[in-house]
């Protein structure tokens, strides 16, 4: 899973659930940096490819221009593949020497 | 949340097209909301920026099979292009020198065919052009007829009544004025025009609108205009202050509409109403029938006929006017023809008409040079896709059937054909400022780059590819397998081809050549030509003025100045039908002049006596003719005849002298009957005034004399040589146009010999080394090379020479007062096609002529 794909899960984890628009402004707000609406797309294909996640269809809204929202939520695999990522993560993390003379004194 | 802003449509439509069906609810929602988002973050122009990028990323969804892979087709072609590029590189000095000259050729081709299209463009984008047609009239007298457009005031107002199939109709007719801005008075042109003419040539309003255009003190006027007087937000208060005569009467402007097109017939810039013209004309132009001063379209019913709606015209006008002898047929003229038409008139605010002469000439240089242009390709190409023979006969053995050497041969020249057409843009750029100007226009490279312009280049890199591309691949792809393996060549075909065509490229340049000498003489002799007065030191202000005691003030003004010899006035040529006994009728000009004019002109009276100032008797009853009319009338004596002229206030005047005939208008047409006659109240047009020499301080004084009397009429001056010469203008630029082209051609024409001379060097180099150790002289090696293609030359010069003499005679004939297709042009066009020709060959021979027999010899 790249680290895309992670980032647009745990947002959604974050939010229970959520859809694509929002979830690009999560991700704006969080990493500072600015994403498109497709790159979106792809990545939550792929997510629900992989049973990572689900969806379903919200009402129409003005603001979507009368199209209906479609929502996505995290599933329980989702939600462990992500915790288990983070993890060891954590893990490798703490191998991490704290204070050396390459990074500079922390 | 108010009101949300749409996305660009485009976008959204292209997404709907490419997105899946199953995605495009949550895509199509999902952009739009991001859209509105985006806006209130950073603005409109972000959003759009944004959402256009993010609906081209759903590109990915389409699903193309490109052809790449597997496809023995396009793969061939693949190789093909690779080959070729090879090929192109390897040999990069000829291939380099062939593609220019290509380029070249079809440079001028391009811009032919943007100057035709052009032409042809004019009055096209109108929506209603199909339908607006306007009156034209054939007037038959006896077996002679005349053709032309205009119409009255009343068939405008009566035919839209009465005949049926007209749905609109305008009258539009020109006129003049002086524009008042601030202090200032500058002679201007108006239009006037019925309240039909917006709806019916689709005016587009800027501000404001027509309104109903009946009353008469209401104007319109374009955006150029409106910059002019400072009218930038219309309110309803501003004029247009024009003086007419002595009255000067502000236009209420009612709108102001955008520029009309340069390819345009019409283009006004200030129209009036009808309505006013009505009150500063006589009665008599509302209700002449045959009163034609102007131009009236009519919007006729779509798919209606217009040959019927004209009989419909003749038939009224039959019954509303009785014509004697003459018979009148009216007509109806499509706008979309008016432009192109060689014979009808244009005028009365329809602007100046293409030149069919002009189109013809560009036309066949164009296509001249680039058939030039392809055989030196073809030329080139046969001689150097002989060395790929063995790579065809591989080619063959794997498998490669006749069908497909050929196209492989195609798709090479096409690549060459297409760096060409690239390369000739930048020939285009270099030669645009030098044929606009020849052909009279404003091209820019910005300006005629439309889809015309490419649709244009695609027709010419097809065209190009087949005529330079066929033959060359024919031959090569009909060698069979041995042949080509052994490096056998059958030289036979193709020798007699190479030569075919060098005889047919110097055939085509001498045509051009002779064509150039041939206008450029006739150019000359007419404006060398004795028009039978004397043009020089003349001083022409042309400026209608009908206050006849201020006019002779002036020229006794001028008369005081020590430099200026003379004054004359004159109005300018009319014609009217001198109606003889037994119903006959001739054609006569006639001119009102003054006392002093023959002196100033320098004409002399052959017979009979000057007009005399002292004589009372000479106003407006005695007249001058010149020796045609005395011819047409049959009078071996003229003087003291009286004949029935009757005009501009003189009636059945008497005849008191006869002049030689001289060329009023220019040689273009015949000298018609003419007669001259005094009046001292009438109009005068044109004022002649004859100076010692052309300095700046006579024209100053005349200007001053001018404004002490005319002011605030603009004093506008020019010199009457200048005037005449003008006349010849179209000459001049087709002499100019034939003259680049005659150049270009007879340049790639020796680029042609120069390839062929070379090829045939390159394969004699040891035929020759063996000659100069036999001390063969450089003389003769030169004749051994060149007595060939000099007799080629000369095949292609006497071709050219026949072309040239049955076309060039039949242009002549269009001239009244022509030179004759004579020897001295032969012989100079020989003169310069074998000296270029002889350069050229020396070019390649001495090389071999100066070559050290050693390095040639002693490989073997």
């Amino acid at each position: 899973m790249g680290t895309l794909e992670e980032t647009v899960l745990i947002i959604l984890l974050m939010k229970d659930e959520s859809y694509t628009v929002e979830i690009a402004q999560e991700y704006e707000k969080h990493l500072n940096q600015s994403i498109s609406i497709p790159a979106v797309h792809i990545v939550l294909k792929r997510l629900e490819k992989k049973g990572l996640v689900k969806s379903f269809f919200g009402e129409p809204t003005a603001e979507r221009g009368g199209k209906r929202k479609k929502y996505y939520q995290g599933t329980p695999t989702g939600f462990k593949v992500a915790s288990e990522l983070q993890n060891r993560r954590q893990q490798m993390w703490s191998k991490v020497p704290k204070a050396s003379f390459n990074y500079g004194i922390v | 949340m108010g009101s949300y802003k749409t996305p660009p449509s485009w976008a959204l439509r292209l997404l709907q097209r490419i997105c899946p069906s199953d995605l495009i609810e949550e895509v199509e929602g999902d952009l739009y909301e991001a859209f509105q988002w985006r806006i209130e973050k950073k603005g409109i122009t972000y959003a759009r920026r944004h959402y256009i990028i993010e609906v081209l990323r759903n590109l990915r969804y389409l699903k193309v099979k490109l052809p790449f892979t597997q496809n023995t087709g396009f793969m061939l072609l693949k190789n093909y292009f690779k080959t070729g590029f090879r090929f192109l590189w390897k040999t990069k000095g000829y291939s380099s020198i062939n593609i220019l000259g290509l380029a070249l050729g079809i440079a001028i081709c391009w811009l032919s065919y943007v100057f035709v299209t052009d032409e042809y463009s004019y009055d096209r984008f109108y929506e209603n052009a199909d339908q607006i047609y306007r009156i034209t009239a054939d007037i038959k007298m006896g077996d002679h007829t005349d053709a032309f457009a205009g119409s009255s005031y009343i068939m405008g107002e009566e035919f839209t009544k009465s005949v049926p199939g007209i749905n609109r109709s305008s009258r539009f007719k020109s006129g003049y004025a002086l524009l008042n801005i601030g202090q200032e008075t500058f002679g201007q042109s108006t239009r006037y025009a019925d309240p039909a003419f917006f709806d019916m040539f689709s005016v587009s309003f800027i501000q404001g609108g027509h309104g109903d255009f009946n009353s008469p003190n209401v104007t319109v006027i374009d955006e150029s205009t409106a910059l002019r007087l400072g009218i930038t937000t219309l309110d309803g208060s501003q004029t247009v202050d024009l003086t007419f005569g002595d009255e000067t009467i502000g236009f209420k402007v009612l709108g102001i509409f955008k520029d009309f097109p340069i390819n345009s017939s019409l283009r006004p810039k200030i129209i009036l109403p009808f309505a006013f013209w009505k009150t500063i004309v006589p009665e008599s132009k509302l209700t002449g029938w045959f009163d034609i001063n102007m131009n009236t379209f009519f919007q006729i019913e779509k798919n209606a006929p217009p040959e019927i709606i004209a009989a419909g015209m003749t038939k009224f006008l039959g019954a509303a006017e009785d014509f004697g002898e003459m018979e009148v047929a009216l007509g109806l003229q499509n706008l979309k023809d008016i432009h192109t038409d060689k014979v009808l008139n244009t005028g009365n605010g329809i602007g100046g008409r293409a030149d069919k002469k002009l189109m013809d000439t560009v036309t066949i240089i164009g296509i001249l040079c680039l058939i030039i242009a392809s055989l030196n390709y073809s030329n080139f190409a046969i001689s150097n896709y002989l060395t790929r023979l063995k790579e065809v006969a591989v080619r063959k053995v794997f498998g490669a059937e006749k069908k497909y050497v050929f196209q492989q041969f195609v798709s090479e020249t096409f690549i060459s054909v297409f760096i060409a057409l690239i390369c000739s843009l930048g020939f285009m750029a270099l030669l645009m400022p030098m044929f606009s100007q020849y052909a009279n226009k404003n091209y820019e490279m910005a300006t005629i780059f439309n889809l015309q312009f490419l649709q244009g280049g695609l027709g010419l890199l097809i065209i190009v590819t087949m005529l330079a591309g066929c033959y060359p691949a024919f031959i090569i792809s009909r060698y069979t397998i041995l042949a080509s393996l052994s490096n056998r060549q059958s030289k036979g075909s193709r020798g007699i081809f190479s030569k075919g065509l060098i005889v047919v490229q110097f055939a085509m340049t001498v045509f051009l050549i002779t064509g150039l000498l041939t206008i450029d003489k006739q150019l000359n002799f007419m404006i060398d030509f004795d028009p039978g007065f004397n043009d020089e030191n003349i001083v022409l202000l042309e400026y209608p003025l009908d206050e006849i005691t201020e006019v002779n003030k002036f020229k006794n003004d001028l008369k005081s100045f020590p430099n200026v010899q003379a004054a004359s006035f004159s109005s300018s040529y009319n014609g009217t039908g001198l109606a003889l006994e037994e119903n006959k009728s001739v054609d006569v000009r006639h001119a009102r002049v003054d006392v002093d004019f023959l002196s100033l002109m320098g004409i002399k009276v052959v017979a009979g006596r000057d007009f005399d100032e002292s004589v009372i008797s000479d106003f407006t009853r005695t007249i001058i003719i010149n020796q045609a009319l005395a011819d047409k009338l049959d009078m071996e004596n003229p003087i003291g005849e009286r004949i029935p002229f009757d005009y501009g206030g003189v009636k059945d005047p008497i005849i008191i002298g006869v002049v030689p005939n001289y060329n009023y208008e220019s040689l273009h047409s015949e000298i018609d009957p003419m007669l001259m006659y005094l009046h001292n109240e009438y109009e005068m047009q044109r004022h002649y005034i004859k100076i010692t020499n052309y300095s700046p301080e006579v024209i100053d004084q005349i200007e001053v004399a001018w404004n002490k009397h005319f002011a605030p009429n603009p004093f506008e001056f020019s010199m009457f040589e200048d005037v005449n010469d003008a006349q010849y203008e179209l000459e001049g630029s087709i002499r100019d146009m034939a003259q680049s082209g005659a150049i270009i051609a007879i340049m790639l024409s020796c680029l042609g010999l120069m390839g062929v001379v070379g090829m045939q060097v390159r394969r004699r180099l040891k035929e020759v080394s063996v000659r100069k150790v036999v001390s063969a002289a450089p003389k003769q090696i030169f004749t051994l090379f060149s007595m060939k293609f000099i007799g080629l030359v000369a095949l292609g010069f006497i071709i050219g020479l026949v072309l040239t003499f049955s076309f060039v005679n039949s242009w002549l004939d269009e001239y009244t007062t022509r030179i004759e297709f004579s020897w001295d042009i032969g012989v100079l066009a020989m003169l310069i096609t074998f000296s270029v020709a002889a350069i050229t060959i020396f070019t390649q021979l001495y090389r071999v002529i100066h070559l050290n027999p050693v390095t040639y010899l002693k490989e073997e």
